[in-house]
């Protein structure tokens, strides 16, 4: 009797914390958390930016060099954010820098420096010049988290593919090995095409580049393929964003 | 001790940004210098639980739980073992195991996250060298500014 009294509180301690953590997870940030939150991102932002300063006038020279080929790269950026935008155009968008990245390494998500009182919305969709990043899942006063695309996708994307003057919808469901998975597809589709979401059926706007097929598979029976996309994105070096809010 | 937790706190954001391979667990790490200032040393561990939680995770309580159990593992510890270098760098890579199993698996008995083993190992591997690393400094660091106002203590005293 004592012996499975034991088990039975062990099994309630593990029952009640997955509870709460799933609890936790679909909760609203209080403004005292995001209070601290917005406290601690201002004091990366201000070391990021004093360090850099220093550096400069270490090794002001290297670095003006270095600063100078960052600053052009920027600027083809942003002008690949501004065609963007262009495409985007009954949608507000945020540029934000990157903060920090990943630290409960489980969560894969990034922190921006911009939030409520810039305008950005939970659920809204995060890109960057090279296409769909992720989105918004919590928003403080003036810092937000980013979940990425890449990350255990709870709500599946809606994409298509444009042939000619055709389109074909897919479902996005999942990223493994570097490779976004699309399956479901049963029209013929090429490798090399161009993958875009659909705005369909969630937050993500029309129209936002996803990648390029870079492999088929087809089932058993020749049917329905799975599609293998790849994208062109370095989701490990995101620097700067920019938020897609209604 | 709490510029170190600053300092862990910290170091643990600027330095995601840089790498993926080495990620960092500082303020995780810094529990086993903290148990130097034995006194309350269970409530700082949770108090830098919820820090980290609010600030990094969203998820306090699973950060609560965790590092309760590590600072419990560290205390059993160190009742028997003695606090030196070895000790400290063994129960760090100790922590750090427990710490992402734990994580592991109550998100994925929760469905936040779909259970890939090898995710796990890459999560530990990835995490113990630059942990060594920090530890080593901040033993160096912390452990002998304590002992050398411990001795003026001792000095004043006598």
């Amino acid at each position: 009797m004592k012996k499975h009294k034991k088990k039975l509180i062990i099994i309630g301690i593990i029952i009640g914390i997955v509870l709460i953590v799933i609890i936790s997870d679909k909760r609203k940030i209080t403004f005292i958390e995001k209070g601290i939150k917005d406290g601690y991102t201002f004091i990366i932002k201000a070391i990021s930016n004093n360090c850099e300063n220093n550096c400069e006038d270490i090794e002001q020279v290297e670095l003006l060099k270095a600063e100078n080929n960052q600053l052009k790269k920027d600027i083809d950026n942003l002008k690949d954010l501004l065609k963007l935008e262009t495409t985007l155009s009954e949608y507000k968008t945020i540029n934000a820098t990157v903060v920090d990245r990943n630290l409960g390494y489980w969560y894969d998500t990034l922190t921006i420096d911009k939030g409520q009182n810039d305008g950005v919305k939970e659920n809204d969709a995060v890109i960057s010049p090279k296409g769909l990043i992720g989105y918004i899942e919590s928003v403080n006063y003036e810092s937000s988290t980013v979940k990425l695309i890449t990350s255990n996708l709870k709500n599946k994307i809606s994409v298509k593919i444009s042939i000619n003057n055709k389109e074909i919808f897919g479902l996005l469901n999942s990223y493994k090995d570097g490779y976004f998975i699309i399956e479901g597809v049963s029209e013929d589709v090429k490798e090399g095409m161009i993958v875009t979401t659909a705005g369909l059926g969630n937050n993500y706007p029309e129209g936002i580049y996803i990648g390029k097929i870079s492999e088929i598979t087809t089932d058993n029976f020749d049917l329905v393929k799975t599609l293998k996309v790849k994208s062109d994105m370095n989701y490990n070096l995101i620097t700067l964003v920019s938020v897609v809010s209604k | 001790m709490i510029l170190l937790i600053i300092i862990s706190l910290i170091f643990d954001g600027l330095l995601s940004s840089f790498s993926n391979i080495f990620i960092p667990l500082f303020t995780l790490s810094s529990l086993v210098i903290i148990y130097k200032k034995k006194k309350n040393f269970i409530w700082y561990s949770l108090i830098i639980g919820l820090l980290y939680g609010i600030i990094f995770t969203n998820m306090f309580l699973l950060e609560l739980i965790s590092y309760y159990l590590c600072s419990i593992f560290i205390v059993i510890y160190f009742d028997k073992m003695k606090y030196n270098l070895m000790n400290t760098f063994l129960i760090t890579i100790i922590n750090i195991i427990l710490y992402r199993t734990i994580n592991f698996l109550i998100l994925c008995f929760s469905r936040i996250i779909k259970f890939n083993i090898f995710l796990l190992f890459k999560s530990i591997y990835s995490s113990i060298l630059i942990n060594l690393i920090y530890i080593a400094i901040m033993y160096f660091v912390f452990i002998k500014i304590f002992n050398k106002s411990n001795k003026k203590k001792y000095k004043l005293y006598n």
